[in-house]
């Protein structure tokens, strides 16, 4: 039932403008082409997972999505806002996404609590009453409410990475990145984490998830990409690329065959 | 297995119990303070008995007969023909808290800055850091202090010829420049809210250079004024067409030719309306030495309080006090309705406002009325002066007294010795270099996943380095920190290389003198001693609100 009113709400969703246009992105480390003529569109509410062998360039891409990495060119628009100099612009773009990292990196010398409200307080200007309400509500949604007093150094891997889920959404932004966000955890933890992302994916957020999680991506994406020495290899929706007998690309092919 | 049995099994004997390990540690620290309280007791009864055939004394009493000795750098009270040992210590202790304290916080403020620069991504400024850190910290400390005594502050002119800075003269400014100033200043605080702050003040330097240029060239106003119509013309134009940078780039520009023509216009009409219009285009004013350079030392301008200092503390004591207040509001304004506050600009608004409103009420209070009659007997009184200082009669709550060129001496401002500038220079510069390695070591260990994290959610540089950055380079930066404090301050001991009265000098003297060198040794470990203890009571105290909470 959900689900059929979550396909539902997407096509509407078709016909609106892109969240996020990427057009013919290129970015060098020095003489190390990392990003090659990578251009893609991510419509609202859309999940979009990508997938490659490492160093392929996947989490390049999405770092420079929100200016953790610069791109030397190309365009890349986020909600309507172009990526520029402008350091208004990156602003507002960092305002709009939230991103999680692989290694959680929450402020260990904050609670988890102050590590929540921190930006929503410093950079939306909201009220400690208003800011931990929030977060309280939000560490409901990822379960874990008995730890908000606690520090980072003393919650599990799983936890620290729902928190960092929890954080990212306190700022409640209209994209989420997720950058390999299971790759530090235990076996055990992964599931936890993954719930998480799958109601959030529910929920109708726009994501895109850099992952091994071929479960996952299985389940909730949308759409998955694959990447190979920074260009953008295959794309399509989920059920045709996972689908039986399908037609690949034979570096894809190659990266499917070792990891299923 | 089977071995647990067999020695469990039967009743324990003397040798089990000289097995068991509590037993051991017991017996271990019994010889061991057995041979401690022996050894501290067979040295106590040495020292007794050869101290009393050599007739010294171990009591401090013998710190109360007159000194009779010379100190250099002595407070006042110190004379040297009936002061006691005790005040001829207590004096170089002064003298060494004066290297100390302000050595402490100089090297430290230093040692930031050089930490900070040998991170910058700028080639030169990282590369003459790294420079300056490896010669000084591979370089003994006797050494440099050696360095900076006989070769910088004994290489200074002689007292005849001492440097004079700046030289006495006058000095002419042209009547542009304190305009240049407001307008830059201006531009400067409008830039601020700009997408491009750097292009509006470029286009306002790149303005002074145009006019100064225009106006070398042409005499007199008028073809300059004509220059700098058409130039305001020219960049009016690319203000309109051209692209967003120049935008900004001509905003910056105009301003100040603009804000120049006005304002320079309005001052000449202004002069003429006063007649005040002075000769040519500057405003000269005359130049006093703010400082004297020479072997003799640094003479150095002296903040001397009048009677009227107490009215104006008050007013900026209300200062503080409002600051204070605005600070608890603004945080609680901040916390509940999460509107930020700027309450560090109001705090030093209010307290800078009312610091120039207490002068402002303060130097216009008229001079007290002189009676007559009282005038006339105290001068008769007064000995034939000699150099005054200090004017007889001032309306300011205080007064900067320049020093003065005497005949053999300084006259007025404080002096400073080359001996007392040549240790705190050196150990400054000395123990800059090893905070300078803790500061970059301190932020370096910050992980750069935080920086990222941190702006990833949206905070600015700023924002990321007070709250993010700082607190967790401070956790790695403050114990090392507080070794450093603890060896610039006892490597002060050092001065008596360079022959600077410290509490060591004074202590070598009195047991020179007296004779009696355990009490001599005794006062100097005391003094170190405390002094350390008082700096690690206090790193602990601040070492221990940093430390990271983890399981």
């Amino acid at each position: 039932m959900a689900a059929a009113e979550h396909d539902a709400k997407k096509k509407v969703d078709q016909y609106e403008e892109p969240m996020i246009v990427c057009k013919s992105v290129h970015k060098w480390y020095g003489e190390f082409h990392a990003l090659k003529d990578v251009s893609m569109d991510v419509a609202p509410q859309e999940v979009v997972v990508i997938i490659g062998p490492s160093g392929s360039g996947k989490s390049t891409f999405i770092r420079c999505i929100n200016r953790l990495e610069e791109h030397q060119e190309g365009l890349i628009m986020v909600d309507g806002i172009e990526l520029s100099h402008d350091v208004r612009n990156i602003a507002e773009i960092r305002r709009e996404t939230g991103m999680v990292f692989q290694q959680f990196n929450l402020f260990p010398h904050l609670t988890v609590l102050e590590n929540i409200v921190l930006a929503p307080m410093k950079v939306r200007y909201k009220s400690r009453d208003e800011a931990e309400a929030k977060a309280m509500q939000l560490l409901e949604r990822v379960g874990i409410p008995e730890q908000a007093r606690k520090y980072p150094g003393q919650l599990s891997g799983g936890q620290q990475q729902r928190v960092a889920i929890a954080r990212a959404l306190a700022m409640e932004p209209k994209i989420m990145l997720f950058d390999e966000p299971t790759s530090a955890l235990d076996p055990e933890m992964i599931k936890e984490v993954l719930d998480v992302m799958k109601e959030l994916a529910r929920s109708g957020m726009t994501m895109i998830v850099v992952t091994h999680e071929m479960g996952f991506a299985r389940e909730v994406a949308d759409r998955v990409i694959f990447m190979d020495k920074g260009r953008i290899v295959e794309q399509g929706p989920t059920e045709h690329f996972f689908a039986r007998g399908v037609e690949h690309h034979p570096r894809t092919q190659e990266f499917l065959d070792q990891i299923l | 297995m089977g071995v647990k049995s067999k020695h469990v099994a039967r009743p324990r004997r003397l040798g089990d119990y000289l097995r068991d390990s509590r037993v051991l540690a017991a017996i271990a620290q019994i010889v061991f303070i057995v041979l401690l309280v022996g050894g501290l007791s067979l040295l106590w009864v040495n020292i007794f008995n050869s101290l009393g055939q050599r007739g010294l004394s171990i009591y401090f009493e013998v710190l109360l007969p007159k000194a009779g000795f010379i100190i250099g750098e002595a407070p006042p009270w110190y004379d040297s023909t009936s002061s006691s040992f005790g005040q001829a210590f207590a004096a170089g202790i002064l003298n060494t808290l004066r290297v100390v304290i302000p050595g402490l916080i100089s090297a430290t403020v230093l040692g930031i800055f050089v930490g900070i620069f040998l991170l910058s991504s700028n080639w030169l400024v990282r590369t003459i850091s790294r420079v300056y850190v490896e010669i000084l910290r591979n370089t003994p400390l006797l050494v440099q202090l050696y360095f900076w005594y006989f070769i910088v502050f004994f290489a200074l002119p002689s007292y005849r010829d001492a440097l004079a800075v700046p030289a006495e003269g006058v000095s002419f400014i042209h009547y542009r420049v304190p305009v240049y100033i407001m307008l830059l200043i201006g531009v400067w605080w409008y830039s601020q809210r700009a997408h491009y702050p750097a292009r509006i003040t470029g286009g306002a330097l790149v303005a002074i250079v145009f006019l100064e240029v225009v106006l070398r060239l042409s005499a007199d106003w008028r073809p300059d004024l004509l220059l700098g119509l058409a130039g305001i013309f020219v960049v009016g134009l690319l203000m309109v067409f051209g692209k967003r940078q120049w935008q900004d780039f001509a905003q910056g520009f105009l301003a100040i030719v603009v804000g120049q023509i006005l304002l320079t216009g309005l001052y000449l009409q202004l002069a003429y309306y006063l007649g005040i219009l002075p000769s040519g285009n500057t405003i000269a004013a005359e130049v006093y030495p703010f400082a004297f350079l020479s072997i003799k030392g640094m003479a150095l301008p002296e903040i001397t309080l009048t009677s009227r200092f107490g009215e104006w503390a008050a007013f900026t004591a209300i200062g503080v006090v409002l600051a204070g207040v605005l600070w608890l509001f603004g945080g609680h304004v901040s916390e509940t309705t999460g509107r930020p506050f700027p309450r560090v600009q109001y705090g030093i608004l209010s307290i800078l406002g009312l610091a120039l409103v207490g002068w402002i009420i303060v130097t216009t209070e008229p001079l007290p009325a002189v009676i007559p009659g009282t005038e006339t007997t105290e001068v008769a009184e007064a000995p034939p002066a000699s150099p005054t200082c200090i004017p007889a009669v001032s309306q300011q709550p205080f007064e900067l007294i320049l020093p003065r060129q005497g005949n053999l001496n300084y006259q007025c401002g404080t002096v400073i010795s080359p001996e007392y500038a040549a240790l705190l220079v050196g150990l400054v510069v000395y123990t800059s270099s090893f905070i300078a390695e803790i500061v970059r070591a301190g932020i370096q260990a910050v992980p750069y996943g935080q920086i990222e994290a941190s702006r990833a959610l949206g905070l600015s540089y700023p924002q990321t380095l007070n709250l993010i950055i700082l607190p967790q380079a401070l956790r790695v930066i403050i114990p090392p920190l507080g070794n450093q404090w603890l060896n610039l301050s006892k490597n002060s001991s050092l001065a008596i290389a360079i022959a600077f009265a410290d509490t060591y000098q004074v202590g070598q003297t009195v047991m020179n003198t007296s004779g009696q060198s355990l009490v001599g040794f005794s006062m100097v470990f005391l003094v170190y001693i405390t002094m350390s203890l008082l700096i690690s009571f206090g790193m602990n105290i601040v070492n221990s609100r940093f430390q990271l909470v983890t399981r």
